[in-house]
């Protein structure tokens, strides 16, 4: 959390997308980019905290990470993958880190399996400004859902 | 009784022309033989056989068997009475009686008929009883022919032996007891019969034997026949098999080889398409976006007509979005397996009626929805794909009735024609219609039978109408007039309709 908002890390090779999601969380007063990689494997040492990324004061840990998911060295589904292997091996840093998935594609094949491996949620790229406010509204509303569980477990 | 043949035995040993004295003359012979009864064979001059075989003919006439069932007995004796007086004691038996008068009239006999026995008379002028038995018995044919002598000489036992020894079967001494003759007689006669039925069965025998075998060799000829063309067959057929072996492998290495193909194909499209999904989109959204941004953002520092440009570049590059939305459609609905399920197509149609009616609804125009009373309730199909359909042809309604102020749209079905009774669904609108020259063009991939500026589209929903349909099982086809609305058809195959 950053002056009470959720920070987020944004993981996108596209620099073109990478605005518009920026445009996109700037109206929202519940999400704060903190960060922006340019692939999977840059979002990876990201969360390991490895240089350049060591310094957390610069580099908070994020509570919610947007992946793209056709990005170079590695896609989405490779964090997505590495991220399921630290959790069950306990070597996150923080396991409360939501990730969600922003695709330029809407494939039934793609979303199906982003969801199997861990991703909470599924949105389609968009540059219309309704869908836009569309879905940051989704993404807090999915934060703060995680934060009620959060406060009562056993609900 | 004895002097008689005391001298006929003297009479043995001088010439045969000289009668001996006491005997019965040449013609006292011939006249016996003119009162022999007529059933009698008599060798009478008077008896139609020459004495010497004319033919082969004859012979073998005679070498038969009487055809009457009567058997042939031969008598010989030199005196006529004598054979006149056994002639009469075995007349009794019924048979055949043949005379001769010397021993080389009974060989003369015996070469042109069978006989059942011979009643040989031992003491006989010229060739003697003896002699005559010799005779007979050196030929092949008759040396099983039995022989009874006769003979008045009856105190010598030589005689009997001697007879023996010529292979009599048996010996009667004069003066002759009738009863003993007769008996004596009957007994070679029934032999003979037993014998002669005997050779006959024999020949029926060898007859049907050789019929059989000649039967058996007919049939065998034939099954090699048949055997010969089953074989000739069976080669051919294994030919012809063996072909068919070769053509199959032939064809599975190129079934293979196309599949191999097909594989490769459709894994370079299913990248063409993730390609297209996620990269062939993302800059005509980006140039959206930037357009948006401009006019948002920069709003009050552009003139009113660099706004317009922005917009229609906004408009346009949405549409080419929209395009490669579809075209990766098609491509998804080519290529991806598909369940099929009991989908509820009334409320899949009313969903899809309600959401173009908000869209398509204003102040100028109403939007009437039809949905017939004989709809199926339910279809068999996949339900993501038919909403495709049904989004496709009622929102191409809904474009094409824009020049008219209630728009008429029926979704309905017909009952199939009576062949493959497969229910025909159509969507039916007032619009603007079309040639029905162009009608098949209408499914093509981007082929569009209207300027954007009239009406907009990809020219691409009714070719994934076509193709969804198509991976159903079913058919889709149109009918319409220009001015006079549209009637877009479709089937779903087997798969579809369940008539319960």
């Amino acid at each position: 959390m950053i002056q009470n908002k959720y920070a987020v890390l944004l993981a996108d090779d596209s620099s073109d997308d990478r605005l518009f999601m920026r445009k996109a969380l700037s109206r929202s007063t519940r999400l704060s980019m903190a960060a922006e990689v340019c692939d999977g494997q840059e979002a990876i040492e990201y969360l390991k905290g490895n240089p350049p990324f060591s310094n957390r004061d610069l580099h908070p840990w994020p509570d919610l990470l947007i992946l793209d998911l056709k990005m170079p060295r590695k896609n989405g589904f490779d964090v997505l993958q590495w991220l399921k292997h630290q959790a069950e091996a306990g070597t996150l840093a923080r396991p409360t880190l939501t990730v969600v998935i922003v695709s330029g594609a809407f494939l039934e094949r793609d979303i199906s399996q982003s969801l199997e491996m861990g991703a909470a949620g599924y949105f389609k790229k968009t540059s219309v400004r309704r869908e836009q406010e569309d879905m940051v509204q989704e993404l807090e509303k999915l934060m703060a859902e995680k934060a009620e569980r959060k406060l009562s477990p056993e609900s | 009784m004895a002097s008689p043949i005391a001298r006929k035995r003297a009479n043995a040993s001088s010439p045969p022309s000289t009668p001996p004295p006491g005997s019965s003359p040449e013609d006292v012979r011939t006249t016996a033989s003119a009162s022999t009864p007529p059933q009698h064979v008599s060798a009478s001059p008077a008896s139609p056989p020459p004495l010497q075989p004319q033919s082969s003919q004859i012979i073998q006439h005679h070498a038969q068997t009487p055809s009457d069932g009567k058997a042939n007995i031969l008598l010989v004796d030199d005196r006529e009475d004598k054979r006149l007086a056994m002639e009469t004691v075995i007349a009794e038996l019924g048979q055949n009686i043949i005379q001769a008068n010397s021993g080389r009239e009974a060989l003369r006999h015996l070469l042109n008929q069978t006989f059942a026995v011979i009643l040989l008379d031992v003491n006989m002028p010229g060739m003697d009883g003896f002699e005559t038995a010799l005779l007979i018995r050196q030929r092949k044919s008759l040396e099983n022919i039995p022989i009874i002598f006769v003979s008045a000489i009856s105190d010598t036992e030589t005689h009997v032996s001697r007879g023996y020894s010529l292979g009599a079967v048996d010996y009667i001494l004069a003066p002759i007891v009738p009863e003993i003759l007769r008996a004596k007689v009957a007994v070679f006669v029934e032999l003979f019969k037993i014998a002669d039925q005997v050779k006959r069965q024999a020949e029926d025998l060898r007859l049907a034997h050789s019929q059989l075998e000649k039967r058996v060799e007919e049939r065998t000829q034939e099954l090699a026949r048949v055997n010969k063309s089953l074989q000739k067959e069976v080669k051919e057929r294994q030919k012809a098999e063996e072909n068919l072996r070769i053509l199959n492998s032939k064809l599975e290495e190129r079934v293979a080889d196309r599949t191999a193909e097909l594989r490769a194909a459709n894994k370079e499209l299913e990248t063409f398409s993730y390609s297209i999904a996620h990269d062939l989109r993302a800059p005509f959204r980006q140039i959206h976006g930037y357009a948006e941004i401009l006019e948002e953002d920069f709003a009050d520092k552009l003139p009113a007509e660099a706004r317009t440009y922005l917009s229609r570049i906004g408009a346009k590059s949405k549409e080419m979005e929209a395009m490669v939305d579809d075209l990766l459609r098609l491509f998804v609905v080519a290529k991806e397996p598909f369940d099929v399920a009991e989908t509820n197509l009334r409320s899949l149609a009313q969903e899809v009626m309600a959401n173009l009616r908000s869209e398509g609804s204003n102040a100028a125009r109403s939007i009437q929805f039809t949905l017939t009373e004989n709809l199926p309730a339910t279809i068999r199909g996949n339900a993501g794909l038919m909403r495709q359909v049904l989004e496709n042809l009622l929102s191409n309604a809904v474009k094409y009735t824009r020049p008219r102020k209630t728009a008429e749209i029926e979704l309905g079905c017909e009952d199939g024609e009576a062949q493959d009774k497969q229910t025909t669904f159509y969507v039916r609108d007032n619009g603007v219609g079309f040639a029905m020259e162009q009608a098949d063009r209408l499914f093509g991939v981007f082929q569009r039978l209207h300027r954007m500026e009239e009406f907009e589209g990809t020219g691409i929903g009714l070719a994934l109408v076509s193709r969804i349909i198509a991976k159903h099982g079913g058919r889709v086809w149109a009918r319409g007039e220009v001015g006079g609305g549209a009637t877009f058809y479709f089937t779903l195959g087997k798969s579809g309709h369940d008539p319960e």
